[in-house]
């Protein structure tokens, strides 16, 4: 957690880092603040949806100009913030979207999709893709992946209602609906553990259907 | 008589005494109560009479009582696991929205 926190604010000074502490009983948040991040507290778990929305009205209340979306676990890199900040910069868009597929034509890509588990490439993605695309009409390269760059206008619009994890295919959908414009970016995803499997899957797909009648 | 008409009514007599309990201490309106002890007498009467269910059954074109009671009771649960689910999203959306409310305010100090 330290170890991440550091590498961003290695960015640049105008980085500031939040981390949204959902009702952890460990020491992340004290790990977090003594880096130098702020911290938010979820008092009660919530879910990652829950957590990220939280983090991006306290960005917006402190006027924020971008927004990141950053696993604090430490499988995203650093670096790939400020290849995104840059590609935004030059090619202006509504909202970035990291692809862990789009990493073959960047230098460590290829390293880097070798690390993700079998199952997950030629299972678990093809399924989650055409999920995904059933219920944005949106065909990207890759789904739930946790890294986006969102402009301050962008966020101001998304709003996440899924607490838990299906959040990522109800922004998909909100960039859809309200026609923000956006573009997948390369990053680099570190395998430590397996992640969301299929039990989390099918989670998430109970979670979209029933949120039609909530 | 059979021992599970017995149960039957047995169970009805006692969920009967709780409808009246609730009654009592006001958690309930009349409406509500005398909506169950309907429900309950239903119950009673499909036990004591089974043929009686028959004859209801076939008029919606099932064979025999007890399977229209079966379909029915199903639909009946199906219904309310659906609502359930439903319900707790919501309870799920509005906790969030008091957490993340807290969460806001108490960094803001």
């Amino acid at each position: 957690m330290g170890e991440t926190v550091r590498s961003i604010f290695a960015l640049g000074e105008e980085m500031r880092v939040l981390v949204v502490d959902d009702g952890s009983s460990d020491n992340t948040a004290d790990a977090a603040t003594f880096s130098g991040a702020t911290v938010l507290r979820h008092s009660v778990n919530r879910g990652q949806g829950a957590a990220l929305q939280t983090g991006t009205e306290w960005a917006l209340a402190e006027g924020a100009e971008v927004i990141v979306h950053f696993d604090a676990d430490g499988q995203f890199v650093a670096e790939d913030i400020a290849t995104a900040l840059t590609r935004l910069q030059e090619f202006p868009s509504d909202i970035l979207l990291g692809s862990r597929y789009l990493s073959f034509w960047s230098r460590s890509g290829a390293e880097a999709i070798e690390s993700i588990p079998i199952t997950k490439r030629y299972v678990l993605f093809p399924i989650a893709r055409m999920v995904n695309w059933a219920f944005t009409g949106l065909w990207l390269t890759d789904v739930h992946n946790g890294f986006r760059v969102l402009s301050r206008s962008a966020a101001e619009k998304i709003f996440i209602t899924h607490d838990g994890m299906a959040h990522n295919t109800e922004i998909i959908g909100q960039i859809r609906r309200l026609g923000l414009s956006f573009e997948e970016v390369p990053v680099r995803v570190r395998y430590r553990t397996y992640g969301q499997g299929l039990r989390g899957g099918f989670k998430i797909l109970g979670d979209l259907l029933f949120s039609w009648f909530a | 008589m059979h021992i599970i008409q017995i149960f039957l009514i047995l169970f009805v007599l006692f969920a009967v005494y709780k409808t009246g309990v609730r009654l009592r201490k006001k958690e309930m309106t009349a409406s509500q109560f005398i909506f169950w002890c309907v429900v309950w007498a239903a119950i009673a009467a499909a036990a004591l009479f089974p043929e009686w269910t028959t004859v209801v059954a076939n008029r919606f074109g099932v064979g025999r009582g007890t399977d229209f009671l079966l379909y029915l009771s199903v639909a009946l649960l199906l219904y309310t696991s659906f609502k359930l689910t439903v319900r707790v999203q919501k309870l799920d959306r509005d906790l969030t929205k008091v957490v993340r409310r807290d969460a806001l305010d108490t960094t803001k100090k």
